[in-house]
């Protein structure tokens, strides 16, 4: 949980920083991208925290350049 | 709800003026006209803009004087001298009591103005003499016509010799007085009632006449002003001792007594709706840059504000980022340190009624040089000035690096130092981050109480501060020994550099709360942030830690190190015009170097 | 009001280029499973970084002021959003694996009971904060900083010289060229492909390739005697054996039971150059991400990206362990076709385009 917590907090102060200017000069686009990709994190974290295992793309990647390499 | 804070260099219409030539400097020309607001419209003499009055003078003298007693009603400062002069009918000087040189008013205005009247007609050819007020400033005594006692010593009455006729003025007899009578040394005539109250209000006697559309303002500002005498907050081990005052051409006058050359500039500006407080930006003008300058106008005549009471107004309303803590506007009470920066090519802006200077641009090393280190050895001088830098990074690091060895990082401490800090620890209440947080809290709390507390009881507070703080609360085990040797160190460095003082408090405390969270790791946290807020800094467009870890051998000869003058050839880098870096030509001085 | 055009000084430069590619190498010693020839593959691998540094000199000079990004959009138009998505991709990978062993690092040396993400955190905060300044600020710190960085490591290994002992040194090439070989590929610094995009701010962009030269000379000076000192000191098996060989090595100083216990001047170097790698791998990816949405600025992308780069950290790599084989084993190869075969492809492309427009200028105007 304090995982998340710190995770709002940080986001929280950027969306004073950037956030609200960019909507404050109406450029939307920005703010959409903004808010797609602090939600990205923030699901990203919950989901780690309740326990769900994401795969790193490190492993297959590993794999592919082993079987690529050490045929 | 999130609204953005209204930017406070919104443009108004109306503008702080400039002058247009100072009115001293160039009688007749400009005067307070071109420093009046835009008078008229519905927003002239409302209370809002400040300004007086409105419109212009009658004829009737009669009316002008109801009009300038309804414009200054319950003002009892105000005084208006009525007189009857010889030959031209009724007259009225007006003043404010306090604001003008009575000497002045009584011997130049009054009594030349009386005495017009009872000239016989002169013939034109005597033009060229000199007028009566020259005369008798240098002593001559001219033929005299009629004499009368005035303070008990004999006066020279009448007009003077070369005086002509009223009737030979063409632009009227408020001319006449003008030019040949009013022995002042500025003298301008003005029909616009807002700059004659102005010139009332600013110390200047208005001079009405009896059907005369016009008025004259006569230059007789005088009142008391501080003696000249050295700074209280920088006072100086060898050098001058002479100090800024609260009034401007004294201050002037002290700059331009150290730089005699015709290319120090001195342009006015009239800033602030109410107070209407006159500022005056110096530079040398063939040093100065020209882009700074304009960037500087620029700046102070966005100023929209009611009072300026003081530079440090100017210095926050200007600055290029106004969050930071660390000032970008170098300060000072001495006319050495403003002319030594004028030197360099920097700006300069006064305000009168304030004995401060500001100077722009301001790079951080200024902080750590002062005028003792150029006035002393350049060995001393270099020494004080690693000193004060080593002040500076004790007073902001020693809280927050005792607290991470002690807290986080044991290992790195020699153990018997552990020991006896972990003795001292032995049974006390708080963590070490509180005791730390309350001790520095203390400090803060003594030092500001003893700032402004007067004298008598400075006693008291030295004695409970010292004892019952710092020694019956260890005693009593509410703090550590070593946090109260930790708070006073901190505390002590800071006051090496006292300018510095506010940020390295904040610094202080936000790396002791770095600290707090990652122990050392935090604590550099906070020294990358900190260099990164003072990398992002600039002042006037130039890099705020200019000549800080320079490598360039021209560059640190006045930075960390005092260099001997005979190197200091160059002025420092891009603050001076281009080009106009070499202050000193090879060779120079007795060593030949 | 469009900000004016950065610059950054050759001396920022020498200090960016220098504090990124020490990035990592400084603490984990990257090459170190050739053994004793890591020695060798040092001097070799800058061989080849110069090499690289031809290519992206050329890059940057096609056009004066052009990053590679810049061309790319030139040369295949709407075909170079896909390069610049390999670019991100590349650039928040390198972030992520920097931000990890920062937190891995301080986790493991002295702050063990401080969650990862924590520490992750204040410094994604402190790099979005630099990287939203701008180029010419990152520039300015990274000038100020890599002074402070060469002035710890040599005071550190002059302290060290009483332990480094060079009969400890040798065999070299003793199991044939192979090691050499595996050695050296993971020391190029295929990394500078990112300073394609940073560069192009250099004040003379003539004295670019010297900037590069001065840069990589330096760094391998510096890496060359660290890599001595934790050899000789440590001794190559033990070397080898440990994550963070730098901190140990420096750890073991002891100057007449006073000047002990420095390892922590390590950790601030770590710190310093790898916020600078975390730094430039953030700038490159908001810059490529805020082109791929078409924004003008990429100041107003950085946070989230530097939040993604957070989020990445929590599921990338569990531990230094696995971090360690990832960046041992797979990373060098995995990163060539982003940052070789790519800055290659448009290289090769620029020429051909700066021919033809070459030509086009010299033909007279159509009859």
């Amino acid at each position: 949980m304090l995982k998340i917590a710190f995770f709002i907090t940080i986001i929280t102060i950027f969306v004073f920083v950037d956030l609200i200017p960019a909507l404050r000069r109406r450029n939307i686009r920005y703010a959409a991208a903004f808010l797609a990709f602090s939600c990205l994190a923030l699901s990203i974290c919950i989901l780690t925290e309740l326990g769900v295992k994401i795969p790193s793309p490190a492993k297959p990647i590993k794999t592919a350049v082993d079987a690529l390499l050490r045929r | 709800m999130f609204r953005k804070r209204k930017r406070r260099t919104s443009i108004k219409p109306y503008r702080a003026g400039r002058f247009a030539g100072y009115r001293q400097g160039s009688p007749g020309a400009g005067g307070p006209e071109a420093g009046a607001p835009e008078a008229g419209g519905p927003e002239a003499g409302s209370p809002e803009t400040g300004s007086p009055g409105t419109g212009s003078l009658t004829r009737s003298l009669e009316d002008n004087i109801a009009l300038f007693r309804n414009i200054f009603q319950q003002d009892d400062t105000l005084t208006l001298r009525e007189l009857d002069v010889p030959g031209f009918g009724k007259a009225c000087l007006v003043m404010i009591d306090g604001m003008t040189d009575s000497d002045v008013v009584n011997d130049n205005i009054i009594q030349p103005v009386l005495m017009s009247g009872r000239v016989p007609v002169r013939e034109p050819e005597d033009v060229g003499q000199p007028k009566v007020g020259e005369q008798l400033k240098a002593g001559g005594q001219p033929e005299v016509r009629g004499q009368l006692e005035v303070g008990g010593q004999l006066a020279v009455g009448g007009p003077p010799e070369g005086s002509r006729l009223p009737e030979d003025f063409k632009e009227g007899r408020a001319a006449w007085f003008q030019k040949c009578i009013i022995a002042a040394k500025a003298v301008s005539r003005s029909s616009d009632v807002s700059s004659l109250c102005q010139a009332v209000i600013d110390g200047d006697t208005v001079w009405l006449l009896e059907n005369e559309p016009e008025g004259l303002i006569i230059d007789s500002k005088g009142w008391k002003t501080r003696a000249i005498d050295e700074p209280k907050t920088e006072t100086v081990v060898m050098g001058p001792r002479e100090g800024f005052n609260e009034s401007l051409i004294m201050n002037l006058t002290l700059i331009r007594r150290r730089i005699k050359t015709p290319n120090l500039k001195f342009e006015f500006m009239l800033i602030g709706r109410r107070s209407r407080t006159r500022v005056c930006i110096c530079y040398l003008k063939e040093i100065a840059k020209e882009s700074n300058l304009r960037e500087l106008r620029n700046r102070l005549e966005k100023i929209d504000i009611d009072g300026i009471l003081s530079s440090s107004y100017l210095r926050e309303l200007i600055m290029d980022s106004p969050y930071t803590p660390f000032d970008l506007t170098g300060t000072t009470e001495r006319p050495d340190i403003v002319s030594a920066n004028l030197l360099e090519g920097r700006l300069a802006v006064l305000v009168d009624g304030s004995p401060c200077a500001m100077m722009v641009p301001f790079l951080f090393v200024e902080y750590f040089q002062a005028n003792d280190d150029y006035y002393t050895n350049f060995y001393f001088g270099s020494l004080n000035r690693i000193l004060r830098i080593l002040g500076f990074l004790f007073t902001i690091s020693i809280p927050g690096l005792y607290l991470s060895l002690v807290t986080f990082h044991h290992e790195m401490v020699p153990s018997s130092l552990l020991m006896s800090i972990y003795a001292a620890r032995q049974g006390l209440p708080f963590p070490t981050v509180i005791e730390l947080i309350v001790m520095l809290l203390l400090f803060e709390i003594l030092r500001e109480s003893g700032t402004r507390l007067p004298a008598f009881m400075g006693q008291a507070l030295s004695i409970v501060g010292a004892l019952v703080i710092g020694q019956a609360a260890v005693e009593a085990r509410l703090v550590s020994a070593p946090t109260v040797i930790v708070s006073a160190t901190a505390g002590i460095t800071e006051l090496v550099i006292p300018r510095i003082k506010f940020p390295s408090i904040m610094i202080r405390v936000l790396l002791l709360l770095m600290s707090s969270l990652l122990g050392l790791y935090g604590f550099l946290f906070g020294l990358i942030g900190l260099l990164l807020h003072l990398v992002e800094l600039r002042s006037f467009g130039v890099p705020y830690l200019q000549g800080i870890m320079s490598f360039k051998k021209q560059d640190l000869k006045d930075t960390v190190f005092r260099g001997p003058w005979w190197t200091m050839r160059t002025r420092p880098r891009n603050i001076a015009r281009e080009g106009e870096w070499v202050r000193q030509q090879k060779g120079s001085g007795g060593t030949g170097k | 009001m469009p900000r004016q055009k950065e610059i950054l000084s050759n001396w920022s430069g020498i200090s960016l280029l220098g504090m990124f590619m020490m990035g990592t190498s400084i603490i984990t010693m990257a090459g170190k499973d050739a053994g004793m020839d890591v020695l060798l593959a040092l001097p070799m691998a800058a061989v080849a970084n110069i090499l690289l540094a031809f290519m992206y000199t050329r890059i940057l000079t096609l056009y004066p002021g052009k990053s590679m990004m810049d061309l790319q959009e030139m040369i295949f138009g709407k075909l170079s959003k896909l390069f610049y998505l390999l670019t991100v991709w590349i650039a928040l990978h390198v972030a992520t694996m920097t931000l990890i062993l920062f937190g891995e690092f301080i986790q493991v040396v002295s702050l063990p009971e401080t969650p990862r993400y924590f520490i992750c955190g204040f410094i994604a905060a402190l790099a979005i904060w630099l990287v939203k300044d701008g180029l010419e600020v990152m520039g300015r710190w990274a000038g100020f900083a890599f002074p402070v960085f060469l002035l710890i490591i040599t005071g550190v290994s002059l302290l060290s010289i009483e332990d480094i002992r060079l009969d400890t040194l040798g065999p070299f090439l003793s199991k044939g060229l192979h090691p050499l070989l595996t050695g050296t590929f993971p020391l190029i610094a295929l990394g500078l492909a990112f300073f394609t995009e940073v560069f192009n701010h250099l004040g003379n962009s003539r004295k670019t390739f010297r900037v590069f030269l001065f840069g990589i000379l330096l760094t391998t000076f510096s890496l060359f005697f660290v890599y001595l000192r934790n050899i000789s000191v440590l001794g190559m098996s033990f070397t080898q054996s440990l994550y963070f060989p730098s901190y140990a090595a420096v750890g073991i100083i002891n100057i007449g039971n006073f000047l002990q216990r420095i390892e922590v001047a390590v950790s601030v170097n770590f710190i310093l150059v790898g916020f600078i790698r975390l730094s430039i791998c953030l700038y490159v990816a908001s810059k490529g991400i805020s082109r791929l949405f078409g924004f003008q600025d990429h100041r107003a992308i950085t946070a989230p990206v530097a939040f993604l780069v957070m989020a990445f950290t929590l599921f990338a790599f569990r531990n230094i362990v696995e971090l360690s084989e990832w960046v041992n084993s797979t990373y060098p190869y995995y990163r060539v076709p982003f940052l070789f075969f790519l800055p290659l492809v448009t290289w090769v492309a620029g020429e051909i385009k700066a021919r033809k427009d070459r030509r086009k200028a010299t033909l007279p105007p159509a009859l």
